[in-house]
């Protein structure tokens, strides 16, 4: 033994294998059983016969051993933690468990492995390959005894632990071992010799033959147990979570096992459906939160809570309700009934989480924000009213601190920062209406949660409104000309090439020239927009309808992104100062002033839908400082705790984090002087956070784990908070270099000198403005 | 630096009105050493100190304080000013408590319990000291029995509170009710502000004002106390 030991540490050091399972560990005692018939096995080298135990090397995985000979396969590969599919356990009847023996001499391995060092395929295993496809070398493991080396390949099909590919930008593989098992089971009808309850025969038949011993059974199940197990001529399969509680019972032979992942957002609920044999997300749906309807934020929401008696059981209900339909819209687009969903995983942020589970936020709204609870909850679905299968399971991630919940740690399960080299720093920002930031590498990791106020949604700006169609997300000034072009949600093409001289009238059906009727001829001769005296663009014909038939979607308001865009190319074109002012000396038709405050123009009133010009105005640029200040003062305080002073790899994640162009973020000075391609949008991690805990059972104990590793830090609290802030108002920032924008920074300071702007305001320039003005 | 040079060599016919102004652009620049030295100045010819405090410190806040709500300037210039003001007054207070000059008014300023943002408190902190109250700042997460011990402390005539959170702000009337109870509540203006506020909220918990930013604050604090007085 001793001696394999050494030349398995050998063999695996030359193949670079990740995994050694110590020899006295690799086993357990059903395959160390002595072999049944030690004088029989073939050696694959003559010295090697009547051995007592041999090398098996499983594919892909490369995870090696001993197995004790005449060893059953399947109990070899279990006990070397591959997990092979076999339902039956064994009966030779599922054909799950195919595995193939690789022939030949394998130097890698230092083995040579034979179809002859298996038991020969006899009874049943001959008989299931009489009425199967048999593809060369394929044998059912559980039906087979070790009897010399062997290289076995693990199809696709038999692995229980799928390889998956996640949709996102950051692909990588999700190892499929969901909290759920099924297990097929056949028993002994009741007789009037015989009077054992059902479920005692079947829990008896479940630890006789799969070892699950003291199941639990939920009881809400006996009210449908006797007709199932009759219905199936007493074959069931049994759906068992974390081996320990039984879910669901269904008659007959079944595969079929899925689940939810669910992201609790303030604003949006989205959730996927998945089929936890395979890992594939078979449906996506997802809706605005109701509770929006009792709360913009997540403060309001907590108020509705206290303030009202009902208050709480009315959001829960609002959330539960939206849950139920997506579900079942979720299950019809994959072809399956809600009732065949029997796990459900669910991230969402603290006040999210107290609500789904009818706790009262109120502590979450005031210092010091304390959670009810830090660890994951399980929890019956149908507790927390949900329509899915009658038994099925919730499980809750973890939340990290008051501000930090289980969104976060779904973040940190899908991004896996906890995984970056400890030479890099890594940087994750969850933008929102409270922001959420990770930093750190596989050494140490910090959480903050910083609030940065609803500007960066849309709110608290004068167009602003939330990401849907016809909202401005995409803004390019030309630095020169000041002229804009802008994207809307909902259309491809941008602004500059709308066509606005095919629309239709939608009630004469005459086609409106919209060039000749509503706008002056030369766009370079429009005039100053005044907002005391907006300019109406009429219709030359006062009774027409200015709405066209199949109106294309035209600019509604500026979300998120497109504010983030329209001031970082103000501030490029030399338009807005470092310090946030429009500079007065700016001369563009689209820049009005109203006193001391300005506004731009961003489309004008023939490019809205509303007929009136959207704008980006002085106090919106004043609102989204606030914002960036609040995020990046919060990343340089973590930076500070860690005692760095870069970050080399930028996260921006959430919803809304996708659609920020990373260039305009950084200009702005939202996140920390970093190399551009560097800096990625990872998409809806915390969905992604609870797929993974979905699909992967390992995954729920490493969110508890990482959820108490990671420091939170109150950043609010820190000393040093009001400076960091302070100092992070201006663009990109008053003090910290931003050596990868030198280009773009030297640019614009250039055109503001063009022009003649000063970039800070002086007692002795107000003295002149002020005398002009006189 | 050098203008106050200059206007030390004239002896008696230093322009008083032309020094002022030097402070008050200094204040608006944020150049701590000259304002510091502005006023050491005034002093050096004899002006009275709550002179110097009226025609140079408070007048050139107040520029500041227009220009801020006027979106000139923005935070980190109002607390840069603030600072340079801060520093003139370590100079001038010990002088204004001995010759006992009138103040503007006494204000007690705090966030509420339960709440940790402070940094919009502190700008109206500074902002009031800069119009010439004596302000005590007593931080965040303020609970009535705090307020009205500071009020008491101090005789303040002026308490100042700041909120948010939506979640917090309704702790405003209980300090307002606690108020009552102790029988302060004729004694102190009071005013209210932060994001979550507005005006009819104000009304409704009885503050005397909700002002939306420190200019206002500024303004408002003002007009109550000279209504009062």
């Amino acid at each position: 033994m001793k001696q394999w030991g050494r030349k398995l540490q050998s063999a695996l050091s030359q193949c670079g294998a990740q995994f050694v399972i110590p020899s006295h560990l690799a086993y357990n005692r059903r395959a160390m059983t002595p072999p049944s018939n030690p004088h029989q096995p073939t050696a694959s080298r003559p010295s090697d016969e009547g051995r007592a135990a041999y090398r098996v090397v499983f594919q892909p995985s490369g995870r090696q051993g001993e197995a004790a000979a005449g060893s059953n396969l399947l109990d070899a590969a279990r006990s070397l933690g591959v997990e092979i599919e076999a339902i039956c356990n064994g009966r030779q009847t599922c054909g799950k468990c195919q595995v193939t023996v690789e022939e030949g001499f394998f130097a890698k391995h230092g083995l040579t492995s034979d179809a002859e060092h298996l038991s020969a395929a006899d009874g049943r295993e001959a008989r299931y390959w009489d009425q199967h496809p048999r593809p060369a070398g394929r044998r059912l493991a559980c039906a087979c005894q070790v009897r010399g080396d062997l290289l076995i390949s693990v199809p696709a099909e038999s692995q229980a632990r799928k390889q998956v590919v996640r949709k996102a930008v950051t692909e990588r593989a999700i190892v499929v071992d969901p909290a759920i098992r099924l297990y097929y089971v056949e028993i002994e009808p009741p007789t009037l010799e015989n009077q054992l309850g059902d479920w005692d025969r079947l829990a008896a038949e479940l630890a006789r033959r799969f070892g699950l011993q003291g199941l639990r059974l939920d009881p809400i199940l006996l009210h449908t147990l006797q007709p199932i197990l009759r219905e199936g001529n007493w074959k069931a399969t049994v759906t068992v979570w974390q081996d320990c509680e039984v879910v669901r019972v269904q008659p007959g032979y079944a595969e079929e096992a899925y689940g939810l992942a669910v992201d609790i957002g303030t604003t949006t609920v989205a959730m996927h459906l998945c089929d936890l044999r395979t890992g594939a997300v078979l449906a996506t749906a997802s809706r605005m939160n109701p509770q929006v309807a009792y709360g913009e934020d997540l403060m309001s929401r907590v108020s509705y809570c206290d303030t009202r008696e009902d208050g709480l059981a009315t959001l829960r209900g609002a959330v539960i309700n939206a849950l139920n339909e997506l579900a079942a819209e979720a299950a019809a687009e994959a072809g399956v009934t809600p009732e065949a969903i029997s796990d459900i995983v669910l991230v969402g942020n603290t006040v999210m989480h107290h609500i789904l589970l009818n706790i009262p936020p109120r502590q979450l709204g005031q210092s010091p924000f304390g959670p009810a609870v830090s660890d994951a909850v399980d929890i019956q679905a149908r507790e927390l009213g949900l329509r899915l299968a009658p038994g099925a399971q919730a499980h809750v991630l973890p939340v990290e601190a008051g501000h930090v919940g289980a969104d976060n740690v779904g973040v940190i399960l899908a991004e896996e920062p906890h995984r970056a080299p400890a030479d890099e720093i890594w940087l994750i920002v969850d933008v929102g209406t409270n922001g959420e930031l990770l930093l750190g590498n596989r050494e140490r990791l910090f959480s903050a949660s910083s609030p940065t106020g609803p500007a960066f949604e849309g709110a608290q700006i004068r167009h602003g409104m939330r990401a849907a169609a016809g909202a401005i997300e995409r803004v390019r000034i030309d630095p020169e000309t000041l002229e804009v072009r802008f994207k809307v949600i909902g259309r491809e093409e941008w602004s500059n090439e709308w066509e606005m001289g095919k629309l239709v009238d939608w009630e004469t059906g005459k086609s409106v020239d919209w060039e000749a009727d509503r706008l002056p001829t030369q766009r370079t001769n429009l005039p100053t927009y005044h907002p005391t005296n907006p300019p109406t663009y009429q219709s030359t014909s006062p009774g027409q309808k200015a709405r066209p038939r199949d109106a294309p979607i035209l600019a509604a308001g500026i979300c998120g992104s497109g504010i983030i865009e329209a001031i970082a190319e103000l501030f490029v074109a030399g338009v807005l100062t470092p310090d946030g002012r429009f500079a007065a000396e700016a001369r563009s038709p689209r820049l009005s002033w109203q006193g001391s405050k300005a506004e731009f123009v961003l489309a004008w009133p023939h490019e809205a839908s509303t007929g009136r010009p959207i704008v980006v105005t002085s106090d919106d640029v004043r609102n989204i400082q606030l914002g960036k200040a609040a995020l990046y003062s919060g990343a340089r305080l973590l930076m500070a705790r860690m005692g760095v002073d870069r970050v080399d790899r930028v996260l921006l994640a959430g919803a809304f984090g996708s659609y920020i162009d990373a260039t305009h973020a950084m200009i702005l000075g939202m996140i920390p002087d970093c190399d551009l391609t560097k800096v990625t949008t990872v998409g809806n991690s915390a969905g992604d956070g609870a797929r993974i805990a979905l699909l992967n059972k390992q995954q729920r104990e490493e969110a508890r784990r990482l959820a108490r590793w990671t420091n939170y830090i109150g950043v609010a609290m820190e000393p040093r908070f009001q400076d960091a802030f302070v100092e992070a108002l201006p663009m990109p920032h008053s003090v910290d270099a931003f050596p990868h924008l030198t280009e773009i920074l030297q640019a614009a300071a250039g055109r503001r000198r063009a022009r003649g702007v000063s970039d800070t305001v002086s007692a002795r320039e107000r003295r002149a403005r002020l005398a002009k003005a006189s | 630096m050098t203008t106050i040079g200059m206007r030390e060599l004239s002896g008696d016919t230093v322009d008083l009105q032309a020094h002022y102004e030097a402070m008050q652009d200094d204040l608006y620049d944020g150049v701590t050493a000259a304002v510091v030295e502005g006023t050491r100045q005034a002093l050096a010819w004899g002006q009275a100190p709550v002179d110097i405090l009226a025609r140079g410190l408070v007048a050139g806040m107040d520029i500041v304080g227009k220009d801020f709500g006027d979106g000139i300037l923005f935070v980190p210039e109002v607390l840069r000013a603030a600072n340079a003001m801060k520093a003139a007054m370590e100079i001038l207070r010990p002088l204004l408590t001995q010759t006992g000059a009138p103040k503007a008014g006494i204000a007690v300023i705090g966030t509420v319990k339960g709440d940790i943002h402070d940094i919009g408190k502190n700008l109206v902190a500074m902002m009031w000291e800069g119009a010439g109250f004596e302000v005590h700042n007593l931080g965040n997460n303020v609970d009535a029995d705090k307020f009205i011990a500071a009020i008491r402390e101090h005789h303040a005539n002026l308490l100042g509170m700041s909120a948010l959170l939506t979640t917090t702000m309704p702790y405003m009337a209980t300090v307002i009710e606690r108020l009552h109870q102790e029988g302060l509540r004729d004694h102190v203006k009071v005013l209210v502000g932060g994001a979550p506020l507005n005006a009819a909220f104000a009304e409704d918990i009885g503050a005397d004002r909700y002002c939306k930013d420190a200019a206002e604050g500024v303004a408002a604090a003002r007009a109550l106390i000279r209504r009062e007085t």
